[in-house]
């Protein structure tokens, strides 16, 4: 009588297949991912903001049309003039949409 | 009916052959023809976005010149983007800054006459805006087409090395791109860029003089007494965007002085300067030299005038990234101004001496800084 003996190391070379073939979707899939998210890194958000200066006192306030440093923008009392005196842009965090 | 001894013959047969079949294709060459498939791809994708950033500056500018009452922007801006500049011979050196100099000059003189003509009743700083966002668009145009070029050439001529290349150059360019397209924004809305911080120094040394005259094409100087020295300062007129002709003013400016027996005791550049990776913005450091980026004019004019007249010729830097010195003023450079502006006047106490007379440069595109 013949006796059928099942060696379990047959089935390794179609399960090494099958975890290759996985893994080479998963590459795929990563490379088409990163592909799409090229664009997205570049869109950060900043506020400008202007520094003006009255005296000694400065006050920082964002940013309007037509500023520029060195601009004098009229009588700030006791005879003194407020002048643009620094312009500079800060990264404002993005919320995230939910 | 087929039965599980019969399937894992099959299974096993098939890796078999599909494993010969793949090593017969590697040595074909399949391998490189994958790779190359997915560079190509993964190139093209980011063509798109660039393609998308050119369209984008160009259509932007011409918003600008059609808000401004340009005539015909269409034509003006396709004159622009294509516009070239012939580099002189350089096998022969002879005066080659001289006519370097004069190629440059023509090409100013072109820009600004297309934009006088297009945009007559437009003033000074909306002129440059346009002129600047023109020639954003040019090189973000430049850079697509550069991109496509070698692209095409690469899948043409089946050169996988080229397309490796260009795979693994495309971050960086997307990054450079990337920093036009922003610096775009920023021009037009009239913010101080980062290499505005030269120019910027060279007006809070003055304490806001308000005595400033032009002495040069697009150059203004001032003086100003500060401890008992006579400082003049030379910055490009703003708050257009230009960076006027440094080099010219201070040679006029020494030329000048000398004629008249006074000669300066120390000449100082102050420029934004690229930063090495890793490098903090907004850090100064001094040395000596012109801190001056051109491409030579205006740099040996600062060269050749010390050296004539013996006057030490002194360099501040802020440094900044790329990125930094084409967009709005970051508080970084801003606190490195503040800290410029302080070195700037201890190098001033501690190499010149009460009488002297001190000429100090700030260079850069003074977009978004008045005097």
């Amino acid at each position: 009588m013949v006796t059928q003996t099942t060696n379990p190391l047959e089935w390794l070379q179609p399960l090494l297949l099958i975890v290759i073939m996985g893994i080479l979707l998963l590459l795929l899939l990563r490379q088409t991912m990163m592909l799409s998210r090229a664009g997205e890194a570049y869109s950060k958000v900043q506020r400008v903001v202007t520094l003006v200066a009255c005296g000694d006192k400065v006050e920082a306030r964002p940013f309007k049309e037509g500023d520029y440093v060195g601009r004098v923008l009229g009588d700030c009392g006791e005879g003194r003039q407020a002048r643009i005196v620094g312009i500079y842009s800060e990264e404002v965090a993005l919320e995230k949409p939910r | 009916m087929v039965n599980g001894q019969d399937a894992l013959a099959w299974i096993q047969a098939l890796s078999q052959l599909l494993f010969i079949a793949f090593l017969i294709a590697l040595f074909l060459g399949l391998n490189q023809r994958i790779q190359v498939y997915i560079w190509t791809r993964d190139i093209r994708s980011k063509l798109v976005i660039l393609e998308g950033m050119a369209e984008e500056a160009r259509r932007r500018t011409l918003d600008y010149l059609a808000r401004n009452n340009a005539k015909s922007p269409e034509s003006l801006l396709n004159k622009i983007v294509d516009f070239f500049v012939i580099e002189p011979v350089s096998i022969e050196p002879t005066d080659i800054i001289r006519r370097l100099d004069h190629l440059v000059n023509i090409r100013i003189a072109r820009f600004r006459e297309e934009f006088e003509k297009a945009m007559p009743s437009s003033d000074l700083v909306t002129r440059s805006r346009a002129e600047v966002s023109a020639e954003i668009t040019s090189a973000l145009t430049l850079i697509q087409r550069i991109v496509k070029h070698y692209l095409l050439l690469g899948e043409k001529t089946r050169n996988w090395i080229l397309i490796m290349q260009l795979q693994l150059l495309m971050p960086q360019i997307l990054r450079i791109a990337d920093s036009y397209r922003r610096a775009l924004n920023d021009f037009l809305a009239g913010y101080p860029i980062g290499d505005s911080a030269g120019p910027l120094v060279a007006l809070k040394l003055s304490n806001f003089s308000s005595n400033w005259v032009e002495v040069e094409h697009d150059t203004v100087v001032t003086d100003v007494d500060f401890e008992g020295r006579k400082l003049i300062l030379v910055k490009a007129r703003g708050p257009a965007s230009t960076v006027g002709k440094p080099g010219t003013a201070v040679e006029k400016i020494v030329s000048e002085l000398t004629s008249k027996g006074v000669k300066p005791s120390l000449l100082l550049t102050i420029d934004a300067a690229l930063k090495l990776e890793g490098e903090e913005s907004g850090v100064t450091a001094e040395g000596v030299g012109a801190a001056i980026g051109d491409i030579g004019p205006e740099k040996i004019r600062f060269e050749r005038v010390a050296a004539e007249h013996k006057i030490p010729l002194r360099a501040l830097i802020i440094k900044m990234s790329l990125e930094e010195a084409i967009q709005a003023m970051n508080k970084k450079i801003y606190e490195g101004v503040e800290k410029a502006v302080a070195r700037a006047r201890e190098i001033i106490l501690t190499e010149t001496k009460p009488g002297d007379v001190v000429v100090v440069a700030g260079i850069g595109n003074t977009n978004g800084v008045g005097q």
